[in-house]
C-alpha cells in the first residue's frame, strides 16, 4: 500500500506542469553556461590563473568536460533548492488548498504512511532533477569539451585532480548534493504541513535558506557557535570531494548534520500531520 | 742584487703569471660562448619527463609527459593531463646567450658545485627594455655546461635553476634533471571566484604568504637527441 501510494504521489508530481519548470530551467541554464564557456571559456579561466601565468605555464587541456561539470554544479547548486522547494513545498499544502486532503486521508493507510509516501515521491523527484543536471553537466560537458584533468579553485588554492581520479569524486559529490537537497525537500514538506496554501511553504523555505546562508557567511564571532550546525553551512559539502587530500572528517560531519536536520524536520512533519485538524 | 733589479724581476714574474692565468681561465664572454656553441650541437630532442611541482596555492600530483624541442626555439609538451612548467628557463638558455653583443658578461668569482669547479658569471643585458634584469650563471668551464643559473626578470622576479647532466647530456648541454625554484609572492586567487562560501576568511584574496618560493622538479628519460623531428609536431 505504501509503495502504491508512493507511486500515485509520484504520478501526481509528474502530472503537474510546475514539475517540469525545474527540468526546463536546468536545461536552459546548463545550455547557456556550456555555450558561454565554449565561446569565452579561456578568458574565464585566465581570470583565475592570471597571477600564476606570469611565472608558470599550464600545459594541457584545462577547458575540459570535467571542469565544465564542476562549474555547472557550483553555479546551479545554489538555485536548485528553489526548484526543489517549488514542488515539494506543495505536496501537503497543495492538497489542502485544493480541498483533496480530506479525501486523501480516507484511504486505508495511516497519516504517517501518507506523509512518508509523499516524502518518498518528493525525494525521487529531487533525485531525477539532480540526475538530469548530472547528465547535462558531466556527460554533455565531456561530449562537448572532452576529458581531462580537473582544475578546481577552492579557498585554499588550486587543486589539480587527475582524470582517472575524478569519477568517484563526482559520484560522492552528487550523493552529498542529493543529501543537501533532501534536507531542503524535508524542510519544505515540514513547512507545507503547517500551511494551507502552496506559496507560503515555498517562499518560507527559500527565506530560511537565505537567512541561514547569510548567517553562515557573515564573518562575525557571535555566529561562530551557530554556524557549524546550520544545514546551509553543509550544503556545499559536495565540494569537499574535490579536495586533496580528501577531508573525510569534514564530510562525515556534514553528512551527520544533514541527516540530523532531515530527522528533525521529518519528525516534526509526522507529529504535526498526525495531530493536524483537517478542516478543508 | 740591486733593489732596482729585484723590482724588475718581480714585475716580470707578475706579468708572466698574469698571462698564464688569462690563458688558463677563459674570459666570461668566452665561457658563455663555449656554452652556447655546445647548446647549438643540440639540433633537436625528444624526451619523456616526470614533473613534480611543489608550489604554494597549487596542489598537483606528479605528471608524466613527452617533450619535443627543435632549434631555434620550437618546444612542445604532450601530457595526458595538466602539467605545470616554469614560464622561463626551460629551453631559452640558448636564446639568452645567442648574441654576445647584446649583453655584458662579468666574471664574479669561482664556486665548487658537487665537487665541480665553476665560474660565476653575471650577465647584464645591454637593452634596458629586456625583461631580463640580470642573469647569474655557474659555468663548468671544463665541460662548457651551466650547472646553476639565476635569472632575475622584471615580470617574474627570481628564477633559480639547478642542472644535472649524464654523460650524453654533457656532450650536448642537455640536462637530465632540472630543479626550478620560482618566486610565488605574486600569486593571488580572487576569493569571489573561489565561491567557497562556507569558508570565511578576512582577506578578499588568497596569497602565498607563508612560502615565498615554489619548486618544479623535472627528470628526463628516454632522451632521443638529433634524430630529426617533423615541424608538424609543433603545430597544434
Amino acid at each position: 500500500m505504501f509503495l502504491k501510494n508512493t507511486y500515485n504521489e509520484f504520478i501526481k508530481i509528474a502530472a503537474k506542469p510546475r514539475s517540469y519548470i525545474s527540468i526546463a530551467a536546468i536545461t536552459v541554464l546548463v545550455g547557456i553556461i556550456l555555450f558561454a564557456m565554449k565561446i569565452d571559456g579561456p578568458a574565464y579561466i585566465s581570470f583565475i590563473t592570471a597571477s600564476f601565468e606570469q611565472t608558470l605555464n599550464f600545459e594541457g587541456n584545462i577547458m575540459n568536460g570535467n571542469l565544465m561539470a564542476f562549474i555547472i554544479l557550483q553555479m546551479l547548486i545554489v538555485q536548485i533548492p528553489l526548484l526543489v522547494a517549488l514542488v515539494t513545498g506543495d505536496l501537503i499544502s497543495g492538497e489542502a488548498a485544493m480541498g483533496t486532503i480530506r479525501m486523501l486521508l480516507t484511504k486505508p493507510i495511516s497519516r504517517t504512511k501518507i506523509l512518508l509516501s509523499k516524502y518518498a515521491a518528493g525525494l525521487i523527484y529531487t533525485f531525477f532533477i539532480l540526475l538530469w543536471m548530472g547528465f547535462l553537466a558531466v556527460i554533455v560537458g565531456r561530449w562537448l569539451f572532452g576529458d581531462g584533468d580537473l582544475m578546481v579553485l577552492n579557498s585554499d588554492g588550486l587543486v589539480i585532480i587527475q582524470a582517472n581520479d575524478i569519477a568517484w569524486r563526482f559520484l560522492g559529490g552528487f550523493m552529498t548534493a542529493f543529501l543537501a537537497l533532501a534536507t531542503v525537500a524535508t524542510l519544505s514538506i515540514m513547512l507545507s504541513c503547517f500551511s494551507d496554501n502552496s506559496i507560503g511553504p515555498i517562499v518560507s523555505t527559500m527565506s530560511v535558506i537565505i537567512l541561514f546562508t547569510i548567517i553562515g557567511t557573515l564573518d562575525v564571532p557571535v555566529f561562530d557557535n551557530i554556524r557549524p550546525y546550520l544545514f546551509t553551512t553543509h550544503m556545499a559539502a559536495w565540494r569537499s570531494f574535490f579536495d586533496n587530500p580528501l577531508p573525510i572528517q569534514a564530510i562525515k560531519e556534514s553528512v551527520v548534520i544533514l541527516f540530523a536536520h532531515i530527522g528533525i524536520f521529518l519528525s516534526i512533519s509526522i507529529y504535526h500531520f498526525n495531530k493536524k485538524d483537517i478542516l478543508s | 742584487m740591486s733593489i732596482k733589479f729585484k723590482k724588475y724581476t718581480l714585475l716580470f714574474l707578475f706579468l708572466v703569471s698574469s698571462i698564464n692565468i688569462i690563458n688558463a681561465t677563459p674570459t666570461a664572454n668566452k665561457s658563455l660562448q663555449l656554452v652556447y656553441e655546445k647548446l647549438m650541437k643540440l639540433k633537436d630532442y625528444t624526451a619523456e619527463v616526470n614533473i613534480r611541482s611543489d608550489i604554494p596555492l597549487i596542489k598537483i600530483m606528479p605528471v608524466n609527459a613527452k617533450i619535443y624541442f627543435k632549434q631555434p626555439n620550437q618546444f612542445k609538451m604532450v601530457a595526458k593531463g595538466i602539467a605545470i612548467l616554469p614560464k622561463q628557463g626551460f629551453s631559452d638558455l640558448a636564446n639568452i646567450l645567442k648574441d654576445s653583443n647584446s649583453y655584458l658578461a662579468v666574471l664574479a668569482g669561482n664556486e665548487t658545485i658537487d665537487q665541480t669547479a665553476t665560474q660565476i658569471i653575471h650577465l647584464i643585458p645591454n637593452n634596458d627594455n629586456n625583461d631580463l634584469i640580470i642573469g647569474k650563471f655557474w659555468v663548468d668551464t671544463k665541460n662548457a655546461i651551466v650547472l646553476k643559473s639565476q635569472l632575475t626578470t622584471k615580470s617574474n622576479g627570481n628564477l633559480l635553476i639547478n642542472y644535472q647532466y649524464d654523460a650524453t647530456g654533457k656532450a650536448y648541454g642537455l640536462p637530465n634533471h632540472l630543479l626550478f625554484t620560482v618566486d610565488v609572492k605574486k600569486f593571488k586567487i580572487p576569493k569571489a571566484i573561489a565561491a567557497d562560501v562556507n569558508k570565511t576568511k578576512s582577506a578578499s584574496t588568497l596569497t602565498a604568504n607563508q612560502a615565498k618560493t615554489g619548486s618544479i622538479d623535472i627528470r628526463f628519460s628516454n632522451v632521443q637527441i638529433n634524430k630529426g623531428i617533423d615541424d608538424k609536431v609543433f603545430k597544434k
